[in-house]
């Protein structure tokens, strides 16, 4: 059954829900989910390059395992980079398996389109969005991880060497690596 | 060109393009192509990276994922740490899997596709035995095969479900309700195209009434329709609120205003009101249909005297809503919906919200009144006086009532300073 958690979930920290949620509480879960899920759905597009039927799979297994390990959070991280961790693993074996060969990311075609771009604008952005995503995936994963935390969801390469159990250097080596691949990536698609 | 100071290590100048160029870097860059190239090209690629697609999908998609996720999470939820598994046991589950996806794959080739005949038939996971007489149909959506519908119109039946497996659905839907399953027995009963209870035998059932809570049952557990309130009769009148109860006022004849179904839908509500209620997919238009539905989960918590879940609703219904009207009224009910539950902060910060966003709504005065109240008891004197000032001429009595009582409790508290 769905029981209330100790106190609103939505004016509770994402600490004190995480451990409701060790305790069993799926409406601790929820509000867990209500809070991150937009970020974790962004987070997983991003590293797996897919939008469809298998990335409400990834979200969901993710939110499952947060359920299961909520007991190991240790608070070495936020609560929104531990999930982020989770998601990471948990795309990890997605890239490994034959899935990955389906649900290219074709929805560039469709991305929002300032009102002052010239269509010129429009098609060279394409073009390059085209070739980032193509770049994103073909970039290793240990770059792709660290790329995705620091550079699109903004999280400190401290915490991002501390959940990924790598140092700082290390992240900061990788981000620059997977900066370069991709800046050819794009430029490759320019010419 | 010759530079003055070194070029920094890659990663150095990698954490300065995230952090932020020290003096050092910036003077560095201002004199070296090649690092400041490097620079323009790493923002550039950030730039264009947080610009890709989001992922983010439709309302009712995650709705839908948040529901399995749930329902998964009750069954497999245990607050100690897993149990370990001997490692030959994942090995032999392993192998099974990897065997039976390479037989799925070589059958399936099999298979001529161009051959409707050769297709193979879906499979029914659910058994139903009807209690008397019965009015349904068993079918499977012919979008989604992994869907499973019984849309039951009237009687009783009981439905014996087999394990379903990731991605398979099972519903039973009737006019005003869903009931989700996932590998179960139970048995549902339905009058005039209503649900009235559902009584679970084993497995565990979620039932969605479209106007009320959701509900997760368990074995032996039972869901009944609850009974239509009455309308409240006016004994609060004759309590007249004191002045330092005023705030509630307006809050309780909101609420009345929905537990005695007095609210007067606006003529979109209306409209949304006279369309037959089908839960019955598929919908071409998602989103209209899930914010409403949101704001009606609202509306109906609020009926049930489950504030704080009624404001989860409306903010829901808001986040869905985008610009539309909807989004108005539910943002003025989230408002009353956090007040109702006695949370002052979130009540005030969110009526700040609704009149900066609205300050031309026909509530808005309502919700000016009901901000002054909320301030003048913090001691925010001047600033209630300001908002009951605005909701002076509201063209509702009862709004204009309390703005002027509002500002004479104002007067008499500062007489007395």
């Amino acid at each position: 059954m769905i029981r209330p958690v100790d106190g609103a979930p939505d004016e509770m920290s994402d600490e004190a829900l995480l451990a409701a949620c060790a305790k069993g509480d799926t409406a601790a879960l929820g509000a867990l989910f209500n809070r991150h899920s937009s970020s974790v759905y962004r987070f997983l597009a991003r590293m797996s390059g897919t939008d469809n039927q298998d990335l409400d799979d990834l979200v969901q297994s993710t939110f499952i395992e947060v359920q299961l390990s909520a007991n190991r959070f240790r608070g070495n991280a936020s609560v929104r980079t531990w999930i982020f961790s989770i998601a990471a693993n948990i795309v990890q074996h997605y890239i490994r398996s034959e899935k990955r060969r389906r649900g290219l990311i074709d929805a560039v075609k469709t991305l929002p389109v300032r009102e002052d771009d010239t269509p010129d604008d429009v098609a060279l952005k394409n073009q390059q969005l085209k070739g980032l995503a193509r770049g994103l995936k073909a970039l290793s994963y240990n770059l792709r991880i660290v790329f995705v935390m620091c550079d699109l969801e903004g999280v400190s390469g401290v915490e991002t060497a501390r959940i990924l159990g790598i140092r700082q250097g290390t992240v900061w080596r990788r981000l620059h690596d997977a900066r370069k691949a991709l800046g050819k990536a794009i430029e490759r698609r320019d010419k | 060109m010759k530079t003055t100071t070194a070029c920094p290590l890659p990663r150095e100048l990698s954490r300065e393009i995230s952090l932020g160029p020290s003096r050092n870097t910036r003077m560095h860059l201002a004199e070296c192509e090649s690092c400041s190239a490097t620079w323009a090209s790493a923002k550039h690629v950030i730039e264009l990276g947080r610009q890709l697609p989001d992922g983010q999908p439709t309302t009712l998609r995650k709705e839908n994922t948040r529901s399995a996720i749930l329902s998964l999470a009750a069954k497999k939820s245990r607050p100690l740490a897993r149990s370990k598994t001997p490692s030959f046991w994942i090995a032999a589950a392993a192998a099974a899997i990897a065997l039976s996806t390479v037989a799925f794959f070589v059958m399936r080739s099999r298979l001529d596709v161009s051959n409707p005949a050769a297709q193979p038939a879906p499979e029914y996971h659910a058994t139903l035995h009807k209690s008397g007489e019965a009015t349904f149909s068993h079918t499977i959506s012919s979008s989604n095969t992994q869907d499973e519908i019984v849309r039951l119109k009237a009687g009783k039946v009981t439905v014996n479900v087999s394990p379903l497996k990731q991605g398979e659905r099972f519903r039973v839907i009737t006019g005003d309700a869903e009931i989700e399953v996932r590998g179960t027995s139970f048995e549902v009963s339905v009058e005039g195209d209503s649900l009235v209870s559902v009584q679970v035998l084993s497995g565990r059932v979620e039932v969605r009434p479209k106007n009320g809570l959701h509900k997760l049952l368990g074995p032996d557990e039972r869901w009944d329709r609850p009974e239509e309130k009455l309308p409240q009769p006016e004994i609060l009148k004759e309590q007249a609120p004191l002045v330092a109860d005023e705030d509630h006022m307006l809050e309780e004849a909101a609420e009345k205003e929905v537990a005695s179904n007095r609210y007067k839908p606006t003529p979109r509500e209306h409209r949304k009101r006279d369309k037959k209620q089908d839960p019955i997919p598929p919908e071409p238009d998602e989103e209209p249909q899930a914010r409403e539905y949101a704001f009606e989960q609202g509306w109906a918590a609020l009926r049930h005297g489950q504030s704080q879940i009624a404001a989860q609703h409306f903010e829901r219904a808001m986040e869905v809503a985008g610009d539309g009207e909807l989004a108005e009224d539910a943002s003025f009910w989230r408002a009353v919906a956090y007040a109702r539950a006695g949370m002052n902060t979130r009540a005030t910060e969110t009526l700040y919200y609704y009149l900066d966003r609205y300050p031309t709504s026909p509530r808005a005065g309502e919700a000016s009144t009901m901000l002054g109240w909320k301030l003048f008891k913090a001691g925010n004197l001047d600033k209630a006086k300001e908002l009951f000032e605005a909701a002076q001429n509201d063209q509702v009595a009862r709004v204009r009532e309390s703005a002027n009582k509002g500002l004479k409790a104002i007067q008499a508290k500062r007489s007395l300073q």
